[in-house]
């Protein structure tokens, strides 16, 4: 770990393909998109992408919800003190294993409690994303679970403007028109977005 | 075997037939006594003779009402509003609520767990609350006897009674020293309990530790809140009307004093105000007259009430008692403050710290299958082969459903 790495909370459960993280509301610092990773023991890691956040309710909350004057106090009490933790749904695409570095499923996952990170360090983002062979295990991800285009529209535009390397963003396009060329449904819309999100990149978009 | 429904079907129709009947009756009486608290609405002087000759003719033993003397600005027939302007901007509504894992014989281990929760709520501010529990285990101790104590259930609920107000008084009185706020106390049932004479007086004493306190800085404050109140002190204070008048026939006093004793005919006093009070209105405040009031009153410690309308909707009807301890209703001002305090706690027609104590408190069956495997545990090997009773495992193997074949 490296001294900016912040705690975003705690593994629920997981499997090789991923895992749940669950907070506290006021851990909540990460987002859709971030890149985290999860402690397997002092030097291997895994790391992986949010691809959901969950925010369950129970009856208490749905009747408060309805309520006319919600006290202050009150929404803090459901915020900090009860027991919904606030869930992220995070896809394995890569891991550190005896300061090897590899894309892919781990071969074990984290166990219940491992403490999960925000990866804030960049050059440890660049060391992890500077081959894109990890846009693979997104393209591959179960579209029934994973909003596989935003992900990637979200992913590659946070890391633009984390990296501030257009010509790694062009290169990142490629990949992903090199990996889904036989889903146009998927491709196109992804490249529509970054061709609003990112014009500086239209040129390099088909 | 489950239940024979058709066989029930025959008893449920007798029991709707009963129902409406029993609700006829009670409509004309409760007219007759709603007549009664609107002719003497202002008429104190005249229920107070009544009560005490009632009194009198009880030996002492009448179980009813009081109008409170420092509320005689207030109608008996009309609510006294919520109002805003006596709401504090900032106080510290403190609830507590406890549960219990009971003593089972059949267990494996002999014990029995007592959970209170307590919740610090700020009032006023964006502040979280505060919440704790208080876990107590109890169990025999290592004298030979001690393996023959049987808890009963009666027990472990009056030890869950007396700490849950243990705890609050002390909690209200720790926060009232750290803050100039109003601090209220809220619990889950009546001020006035019974029990047996060290049961009672220990529950007086935590009612004497929240009045130091109040003494000392004006701020600690204790009430129960009673919700489906079934209580009828109310009626049988209007009931007493009839003390005087005879039987043209007979020449006997038409109200013999063991109906006076008695103390429920019917009708309720949450009834009552039912058709009284309007949303967020409270009744004027009365005291409790009863033997154990008196035994009450002898430490210092009686008890008054006023009901108040919880609802929010304006058709809604949902009457509630909050029992108050009578050093502190004779604070008019504080008393407009607990109410205000006490109904916008009420999102719900029931206050929001109950509701959370409740929830802190409770000890679910995954609870208990975890602290009794705690408990295995830690007993170690010289305990391991201890099991539930034949009796209890049998349950278990009738209760545990099917399983199919895969």
């Amino acid at each position: 770990m490296t001294s900016m790495d912040k705690e975003i909370g705690r593994t629920l459960r997981a499997s090789t393909e991923g895992f749940v993280v669950g907070c506290r509301v006021e851990q909540l610092t990460s987002s859709f998109g971030d890149l985290v990773k999860v402690k397997l023991n002092e030097t291997d890691v895994v790391y992986g992408l949010i691809y959901k956040i969950d925010i369950d309710d129970d009856p208490l909350v749905r009747r408060l919800v309805l309520l006319d004057g919600l006290e202050p106090a009150m929404i803090e009490d459901q915020r900090q003190n009860r027991l919904v933790p606030i869930e992220m749904s995070v896809l394995a695409v890569g891991y550190n294993i005896n300061g090897r570095l590899r894309h892919g499923l781990s071969m074990r996952p984290p166990l219940s409690l491992d403490p999960a990170f925000l990866c804030s360090d960049l050059n440890e983002i660049k060391e992890f994303t500077d081959d894109l062979g990890y846009l693979r295990m997104i393209t591959r991800a179960d579209p029934t679970k994973v909003p596989i285009d935003q992900l990637l529209i979200t992913h590659i535009r946070n890391l633009c403007q984390l990296r501030g390397e257009h010509q790694w963003a062009a290169a990142a396009i490629q990949e992903v028109i090199e990996l889904l060329r036989h889903d146009y449904q998927t491709l196109v819309p992804i490249l529509e977005t970054l061709s609003h999100t990112l014009p500086q990149l239209a040129n390099t978009l088909p | 075997m489950t239940l024979e429904y058709e066989k029930l079907l025959p008893q449920v129709k007798k029991m709707v037939d009963s129902a409406l009947a029993r609700q006829k009756k009670l409509t004309s009486q409760q007219e007759n006594i709603t007549e009664k608290l609107n002719t003497h609405a202002e008429d104190r002087k005249e229920l107070y003779r009544t009560l005490d000759l009632a009194l009198e003719r009880t030996d002492n033993k009448l179980y009813a009402a009081r109008p409170h003397p420092a509320y005689e600005h207030e109608p008996l027939n009309k609510g006294v509003a919520f109002s805003q302007d006596a709401l504090p901007e900032t106080a510290v509504v403190v609830g507590a609520d406890g549960s219990q894992i009971m003593p089972d014989r059949h267990a494996p281990f002999l014990y029995y767990l007592i959970n209170i929760g307590i919740i610090k709520y700020y009032h006023g501010t964006s502040i979280a609350p505060d919440i704790f529990t208080k876990p107590i285990l109890q169990f025999p101790d290592d004298s030979l006897d001690s393996n023959e104590m049987v808890f009963t259930s009666g027990e472990v609920s009056v030890a869950r009674d007396l700490e849950e107000i243990r705890t609050l008084s002390d909690t209200v009185c720790e926060q009232s020293n750290q803050t100039e706020d109003l601090v209220l106390g809220l619990l889950d049932q009546r001020l006035l309990y019974r029990g047996e004479t060290q049961v009672v007086y220990e529950w007086l004493k935590s009612l004497q530790n929240v009045e130091q306190c109040y003494e000392r800085n004006k701020s600690a404050s204790l009430v129960g809140f009673i919700t489906n109140p079934g209580t009828s002190v109310v009626v049988n204070m209007l009931r007493t009307l009839d003390i005087d008048r005879i039987d043209t026939e007979t020449g006997e006093f038409l109200l013999d004093p063991d109906t006076l004793i008695q103390s429920n005919i019917g009708i309720t006093d949450a009834t009552l105000f039912a058709d009284l009070l309007e949303p967020g209105q409270r009744s004027t405040v009365f005291t409790n007259i009863s033997e154990l009031n008196t035994r009450f009153g002898n430490r210092g410690q009686e008890i008054c009430f006023f009901y108040l309308n919880v609802s929010k909707n304006a058709r809604g009807r949902q009457i509630s008692r909050v029992d108050i301890p009578c050093w502190l209703a004779n604070d008019v001002n504080i008393i407009n403050k607990i109410h205000a305090l006490v109904y916008s706690q009420c999102k719900f027609e029931y206050p929001y710290v109950l509701t959370r104590a409740d929830e802190i408190a409770v000890i679910l069956q995954q609870d208990r299958e975890y602290f009794e495997n705690m408990i295995a545990l830690q007993m170690g090997p010289d305990f391991a082969l201890r099991r539930h009773s034949p009796k209890q495992i049998g349950k278990f193997d009738t209760r545990s459903g099917t399983s199919k074949f895969e």
